[in-house]
């Protein structure tokens, strides 16, 4: 009688044991994944409504301290989104002051328009206006303008990573000329 | 067991750069918006010291005040004011001293006190993700110039 051979290989209980190890491999690399992109879809979108934010502030902050005076006919400071209208010199301190417009569009873009030029995009595609309050404090002897500016991410999906939303606040005092 | 111990390192690493990068972002954001406050702070406090010195001259130095929401005529409140939910808000005035010959602004002794000076600090105050309390501050020198 032929002794038994020393069996080599796997056994049903290694091939049960390896099967289950990659399969946890896998949905864990699976879920990992799923959570990084989530994670950079929601950096994008915060990024995406501060710098648009910051930058449609600074614009406006900048246009209102250079402005000779409010532009009161062609300014609306009771709807939301507002918008706001000035006479400056501030491109040519020797020729008439010019009208300067900043007022949200149909696709809830700020938008800037100075006289005799194409209207300019301040804000992009990414992000929308959700609110552009603007408030006129004036005493008599001075008068400010203060901005409360929404924006924002624009979704693709009612999904929590793409979603984002920043406000920024301040008031800014008219320097009449 | 080798590769379980570099994968989890890796995972971890990777994990540990996106939160950060998160993190920064939300923080950045968080100072745009104080330094936004700060500035209409500070505008405020020039728009009151335009209608009338005394506005300013009438507050107690080194007290912090807040104007609160609304608009002119501000009472300023002494304590600080929360903006935006997450912001503490508030000012407050210095006494300004003078030397007697340059008339610049001096700390020194034998300096001359200005009350037509006043130096507004403006003070926005928030809990930054994973970095505690952020502190950021406007000065500014208002002068009785009318």
């Amino acid at each position: 009688m032929q002794p038994h051979a020393t069996q080599k290989g796997y056994s049903l209980i290694n091939l049960i044991l390896y099967t289950a190890l990659v399969a946890l491999t896998v949905v864990f690399i699976t879920q990992f994944t799923f959570t990084v992109l989530v994670l950079r879809n929601k950096t994008a979108a915060q990024r995406a409504v501060w710098e648009n934010a910051r930058y449609a502030m600074e614009r406006m902050v900048h246009q209102i301290r250079a402005a000779n005076t409010l532009d009161l006919p062609y300014s609306d400071f009771i709807a939301s989104p507002g918008t706001l209208a000035l006479l400056t010199n501030i491109y040519d301190i020797d020729e008439p002051q010019v009208r300067v417009i900043f007022f949200v569009d149909g696709n809830k873009r700020l938008i800037f328009s100075r006289e005799g030029y194409t209207d300019e995009m301040i804000t992009d595609e990414m992000v929308e206006i959700s609110a552009l309050t603007l408030t006129r404090y004036t005493d008599g002897t001075s008068e400010s303008i203060r901005i409360v500016l929404t924006l924002d991410a624009k979704s693709p999906s009612s999904r929590f990573d793409y979603q984002a939303t920043y406000t920024l606040a301040t008031s800014i005092l008219i320097r009449k000329k | 067991m080798a590769a379980i111990a570099l994968g989890s390192v890796l995972v971890l690493n990777i994990t540990q750069i996106i939160l950060t990068s998160l993190r920064i972002t939300n923080n950045q954001a968080r100072a745009v918006q104080a330094e936004y406050l700060a500035i209409e702070l500070m505008e405020q406090v020039r728009f009151m010291r335009d209608g009338d010195w005394t506005n300013l001259s009438s507050l107690s130095s080194n007290t912090p005040y807040y104007l609160g929401s609304g608009g002119p005529p501000w009472n300023p409140q002494m304590g600080s004011e929360t903006m935006l939910s997450i912001f503490s808000r508030s000012f407050t005035l210095s006494d300004i001293c003078r030397d007697p010959i340059t008339r610049d602004i001096s700390t020194l002794a034998g300096c001359i006190a200005d009350p037509d000076t006043k130096k507004v600090t403006a003070t926005i105050q928030w809990e930054a993700v994973g970095e505690g309390t952020k502190i950021h501050s406007l000065e500014l020198y208002l002068t009785h110039w009318q």
